[in-house]
């Protein structure tokens, strides 16, 4: 009997539920064997979920790509069919086609789109820039962050984190709005837990009975899409019941600050004669100062007023808290019962808990995402959490309650530099493929047509008319079919450096090492965009070596602890090291600053003010909303995710098909009996859009006219046709207005459903 | 006297299945065979017209009872009880007859292909033994490791100790099928969110 040699290799999960849980991996003679929690320096984050335990079954997956494939001359796209190539002449038939397009139509005509989680490393970001291609960018998760973003300073559009997880044990009540985190962020949810144990109630809101939903105190389940009607009138009623924490307000926001009448802009300095603001003072907020019963400078007023009408030369001007009360005021409990199902008593209470049981800890999920007033909803939440002094403090926050987020972070030393040309143009993905863009070719990452964009018949048809697509995966994907040449990728387990890259995550600053080498004859992400560039002759920019890059991102950082690791001294010591930072959870926005524009929350958007939407505003008007449309498609159609995926990655492995098997229209059995459904029995979902076939399961943890089909699915693991068919691919002017892309209103989409009969068969 | 078990509290278990997928991983079933699963108790739904009915999860997995039913049925002894409590059946002896998945009253063993002999028209039976090699290696169960939640504490628990820890805790552990005398060793801490659950659900629109 031949000896085997068993190894274990410590690294980070890169799956893109931002569990980025820290494994130790059993290597048994080059295989992967096992994976299982490793010993994290910071305790309190040990531990992985079910998809993590997946991961050799998902790596030794039967559909792995093994070679490059190119598309046979003569077929068409979306036909499939491939021959297989050696990787020079995949890579040199593509530098030809790229540089021929850039040639004939400009470096733009280069489109580069990835999908999360494709890989840790290696994005084709570098490549994309020297190429000067566009970058197709947005598009999903990033509507709850431009509210909040709004509101309390951009960070970014990943960057609005609620307090760090352990601080749940802080609150006294959590709200988990349109959020699953028992599915979908499953290690940070026992945090959710112990502080239920400590006495903390934890509050659903979701019109599906999810398996969060299961473990609340208490389920609020309004009409799907309904939220941002909800929140304005939890708004009024801290506003109309005297629930305000005014000091707080006055201190932390520019509720105080004026509004003129006339155009919806804020009153500034530089407005009023005999403020003598100039330059940048002259940009300040003017209030009205009750110390000196006139107009001052935010910063120089005394006792500014929160609630203040004046006429002042002719104009108007009212306080943005004013004008908030009065833009609420319609939405009264009545009202708000009427649009969103519930009872007046319950949206009362609800609103009474952000005083009578705070801290409050309001975490939004990426379900009230998908809706067209995910922004909208977000700055709703920020000034609920605002008004009552929920922010900042342990226990009070408002953010996106995303997985493992919110921890102390200190930042890497930067990616090595590119020259000052290598610039990408962008273009937003909600309007890739349904306006005249000069793109002639996609380089994708991952599965663009199955996991970023709506109304997939629309975008499969730009796809056909392009004059080259390329698809980079570790499977082959949906998007494949539409490509002419598919590369195969190495997953992020697997490489041909020691290491892959190093993160921050949960305190600690992590190595994610490599744990086998690569599968037949995949290249990891990053070969594959360095062996292109030094095609296209740029190899200079490419000539670092993976452990090279760690060491200066390592040696590069500004904080002195992570400044003297290297890659070797972290492996050393064990792959992971807890940061210099306080155990203490940390509290996001705890000095009360805030990167706006005045250094103040700004309840009042003022670049929306031109579209009436300076404070947010429930205008009715979605395609799932009862009055429009619901005649002809009564149903509203969502997309929940499931454990045992993260959006597309884990849908091959064999493992949870056997629990999971197929995917399922899950519809409420009222609905079901109306259109003669049996549970189990071939349906037909479908809209003007297109139409997917699927078996149907009974299921009333969606409520009557909601119905739902789990992302992720891979499309020929539908019967027919595929969920992205029907998904509703509007844009947003108020999105666009103020960021400049939309974001995706994937579940603000009506459906209907019929048996498939044999006949139709 | 020793007596390995685990005690389950059903108000941290998320159905998430992290468990039974660890199993998998950490014994190596064959397709289709899980030792460990996690069962929806009340239905797969919750049926909005009472408040009363709803689901909860519970993870499944051989019980290591005291008085194991499967162990006299076993024509050749391959089933024996360790003096920690676990039980475990060993696949060598094993003829495959299937009188032990018949008896056990939990359905918690497997009879499938042997892994290592699939021209063996004989099957082999097999089931959860509580990860014994890594128990004598001095770790937990591999599903009470992976657990994302803790729900799961392994332990030597005699026939003490089954309440909660916390004095505030009103609740009793319980077995399942008590009444049927396997005295078995995994106890569950019952889940009582659902009780007192406030539900507030929308009336549908045209209501």
């Amino acid at each position: 009997m031949s000896s085997t040699q068993t190894r274990h290799v410590r690294t980070v999960c890169s799956a893109n539920c931002g569990g980025r849980s820290f494994l130790e991996c059993e290597v048994v003679d080059s295989k992967l064997t096992r994976v299982r929690p490793a010993p994290m320096p910071d305790s309190r984050y040990q531990g992985m979920c079910v998809r993590c335990s997946m991961l050799p079954a998902w790596l030794y997956s039967k559909e792995r790509l093994k070679y490059p494939l190119m598309r046979e001359p003569g077929s068409k796209r979306g036909e499939a069919q491939f021959r297989r190539v050696s990787w020079d002449e995949a890579l040199d038939t593509l530098t030809a086609k790229f540089t021929e397009l850039r040639e004939k139509h400009g470096n733009a005509s280069i489109g580069f789109t990835r999908t999360s989680g494709a890989s840790p490393l290696g994005d084709y970001r570098r490549l994309g820039s020297l190429l000067q291609g566009t970058s197709i960018y947005g598009g999903i998760d990033m509507g709850v962050h431009m509210g909040l973003n709004a509101v309390l300073g951009d960070v970014g559009m990943f960057g609005q984190d609620t307090n760090e997880w352990p601080d749940r044990l802080n609150a006294k009540t959590i709200i988990s709005w349109g959020n699953n985190p028992a599915e979908t962020s499953m290690t940070s949810y026992k945090f959710i837990l112990d502080a239920q144990e400590a006495g903390a109630r934890h509050i659903v809101i979701d019109p599906r009975y999810s398996s969060t939903a299961v473990q609340a105190d208490w389920w609020i389940a309004p009409r799907p899409g309904t939220d941002l009607a909800l929140a304005l009138a939890l708004i009024r009623v801290v506003v109309a019941q005297g629930l305000v924490d005014t000091e707080f307000v006055l201190r932390t926001t520019n509720a105080a600050a004026l509004v003129r009448s006339d155009n919806g802009m804020l009153l500034r300095v530089h407005d009023v004669p005999g403020l003598g603001g100039v330059g940048e003072s002259g940009d300040g907020f003017v209030v009205w100062d009750a110390g000196i019963n006139g107009l001052a400078p935010f910063h120089e007023a005394t006792r500014p007023e929160l609630s203040h009408t004046s006429v002042i030369g002719g104009l108007t001007v009212a306080t943005v808290y004013d004008r908030l009360v009065e833009s609420v005021d319609e939405h009264t409990l009545g009202v708000a019962s009427g649009i969103t199902g519930l009872g007046e008593q319950d949206i009362d209470d609800l609103a009474r808990c952000f005083v009578d049981d705070a801290p409050v800890t309001l975490g939004f999920g990426y379900g009230v995402d998908r809706y067209p007033t995910a922004d909208a909803l977000s700055h709703a939440g920020a000034i609920l959490a605002l008004l009552t002094g929920n922010i900042g403090k342990p226990g009070a926050t408002v953010g996106v309650q995303s997985h493992g987020r919110g921890s102390h972070k200190v930042p890497l030393g930067r990616d090595a530099p590119l020259p000052s040309w290598a610039r990408m143009v962008s273009l937003p993905t909600a309007q890739a493929g349904r306006e005249p863009s000069e793109i002639r070719a996609l380089f994708n990452m991952g599965d663009f047509l199955n996991q970023r964009i709506a109304d997939m018949n629309t975008m499969s048809g730009w796809l056909s008319e392009l004059d080259y697509v390329v698809t980079v995966d570790h499977v082959w994907n949906t998007t494949s079919a539409w490509s002419d040449l598919v590369l195969p990728a190495s997953t992020f387990l697997e490489g041909t450096e020691p290491y892959r890259d190093v993160v921050m995550e949960r305190n600690c600053v992590i190595l994610r090492q490599t744990v086998v080498p690569p599968l037949e004859e995949s290249k990891p992400d990053s070969e594959i965009e360095r062996l292109i560039g030094e095609r296209f002759g740029f190899g200079e920019y490419f000539s670092e070596s993976i452990t090279e890059r760690i060491d200066r991102q390592l040696s590069e950082s500004s904080d002195p602890l992570v400044s003297t690791l290297s890659a070797a001294a972290l492996a050393k010591k064990g792959g992971a090291v807890r940061l210099a930072v306080p155990n203490r959870p940390k509290v996001a926005f705890s000095d009360q600053k805030f990167s706006t524009p005045s250094g103040r929350a700004e309840l009042y958007v003022e670049p929306l003010a031109e579209l009436g939407e300076a404070l947010p505003t429930w205008r009715g008007d979605l395609e799932v909303t009862p009055r429009r449309g619901a005649g002809k498609y009564p149903l509203t159609f969502v997309q929940n995710h499931v454990r045992q995926r993260a959006h597309s990655t884990f849908y091959n492995v064999e493992w949870s098909l056997e629990i999971w098997p197929r995917p399922v229209l899950e519809i409420n059995p009222a609905d079901a009996k109306e259109r003669c459904i049996d549970d189990g029995e071939l349906v037909e979902v479908f809209n003007d859009r297109g139409s997917v076939t699927v078996h149907a399961l009974l299921n009333s943890d969606y409520p009557p006219s909601m119905c739902s089909i789990a992302e992720g699915w891979k499309a020929s693991q539908f019967v027919a046709g595929n969920l992205q068919e029907l998904t509703n691919p509007s844009r947003n002017a108020r999105q666009e207005k103020r960021w400049g892309h939309s974001n995706i209103a994937y579940f603000d989409t009506r459906v209907d459903v019929r048996p498939v009969g044999e006949q139709a068969r | 006297m020793s007596r390995l078990g685990m005690r389950v509290d059903l108000n941290r278990c998320i159905g998430c299945w992290a468990c039974a997928a660890a199993c998998k991983v950490e014994n190596g079933t064959p397709p289709e065979v899980w030792w460990q699963t996690v069962e929806v108790v009340g239905g797969d739904t919750v049926d909005r017209s009472t408040t009363e009915i709803a689901k909860t999860y519970r993870p499944r997995n051989c019980m290591q009872c005291a008085d194991a039913p499967c162990i006299p049925v076993c024509p050749v002894d391959a089933i024996t009880k360790r003096p920690d409590g676990i039980v475990d059946i060993n696949a060598d002896t094993c003829i495959g007859c299937s009188k032990c998945a018949t008896a056990c009253p939990y359905d918690a063993i497997t009879m499938h292909q042997r892994p290592d002999d699939p021209a063996n028209a004989l099957p082999v039976a097999s089931k959860c033994n509580f990860c014994a090699p890594r128990v004598d290696a001095g770790q937990q169960p591999a599903c009470v490791d992976a657990c994302p939640t803790n729900a799961i504490e392994f332990g030597d628990f005699g026939d003490e100790g089954l309440d909660p820890d916390h004095e505030d805790d009103p609740r009793r552990a319980e077995r399942i099928g008590e009444e049927l005398g396997a005295d078995p060793s995994i106890w569950f801490l019952p889940h009582t969110r659902l009780q007192d659950q406030l539900r507030s659900i929308a009336v549908p629109p045209d209501a």
